[in-house]
């Protein structure tokens, strides 16, 4: 079921305005269809541009293989989020409330939300388009990932896994870069509750 | 979020076991019954997909198989 969480506003870099979001819990149709319609047929395009996978980090693509309808589904555990704006989805998130762990020394153990996937939609990233559209789309859902986990008393412990294209976007946001993860091939990431406490009160 | 409140029973023992594990885990009891849903729903949903659910020694690679009744 799909639930309004909140009315939210991300920057429009081509009008330098504001226009009004709306968060969202839970995907519908509408929100497949704007991945399968609009995001899928632009991420195909760029990243067949890039010979390698290495590569297609130049153009902010790396994911282009995520099947969002398939693993949305694809979990008990998972919770969906949607940021739209201008009638259209403009950034996607699926967290998992179950099946990860704390790994800093401070919390090792302890349950957290973990960021299984997180993506802007193609044309609002630097790197895939000269002129980028809306600003803000990762960081309202970042912020979403958070709150909902204070609500379940997971403090805003939250964990995830970067694709090579993103590393350099997480810590700056007060995630700790916990090294290289073997199982699964990519850097892991983790906030503390302190950090999450702050970036919090930053967002408001 | 929409909530619902109920009565849950339990014997002494398996109260003393969520009190245990909320101070454990740093959550209260609700919090704790929710999680343990979650995690009771996904392992469930696997189980019956025919997979397999273990946990795996970190330094020895033993793996022991979940039984779940």
């Amino acid at each position: 079921m799909k639930t309004l969480l909140g009315e939210v506003a991300l920057f429009n870099r081509w009008t330098g305005r504001f226009d009004p979001a709306a968060v969202f819990q839970g995907l519908d149709g509408a929100n497949f269809r704007d991945f399968e319609t609009l995001w899928k047929p632009e991420l195909d395009r760029r990243v067949a541009e890039f010979s390698s996978w290495t590569e297609a980090a130049a153009g902010n693509v790396q994911d282009a293989h995520w099947d969002w309808v398939g693993k949305a589904k694809s979990e008990a555990s998972y919770e969906s989020f949607a940021v739209e704006s201008d009638g259209v989805t403009q950034g996607l998130m699926l967290i998992d409330l179950a099946l990860h762990h704390a790994r800093l020394p401070s919390q090792k153990g302890l349950d957290l939300c973990y960021i299984e996937l997180v993506a802007s939609a193609p044309w609002n990233r630097r790197g895939f388009s000269d002129n980028p559209k809306y600003k803000g789309a990762g960081r309202v859902l970042l912020a979403t990932a958070l709150s909902f986990g204070i609500d379940l008393e997971l403090k805003g412990r939250t964990g995830l896994h970067s694709l090579p294209e993103s590393e350099t976007w997480y810590e700056p946001l007060g995630f700790m870069n916990c090294g290289f993860d073997d199982e699964k091939n990519l850097q892991y990431f983790e906030m503390t509750e302190a950090a999450a406490a702050l970036f919090l009160a930053e967002e408001e | 979020m929409d909530r619902r409140q109920m009565t849950l029973i339990l014997s002494d023992k398996e109260m003393e076991l969520l009190d245990d594990l909320s101070e454990r885990r740093g959550m209260s009891k609700t919090a704790l019954v929710r999680q343990a849903l979650r995690l009771y729903q996904s392992v469930t949903e696997r189980i019956e997909k025919g997979e397999k659910v273990f946990v795996e020694h970190p330094a020895t690679k033993d793996k022991a198989e979940l039984m779940v009744l």
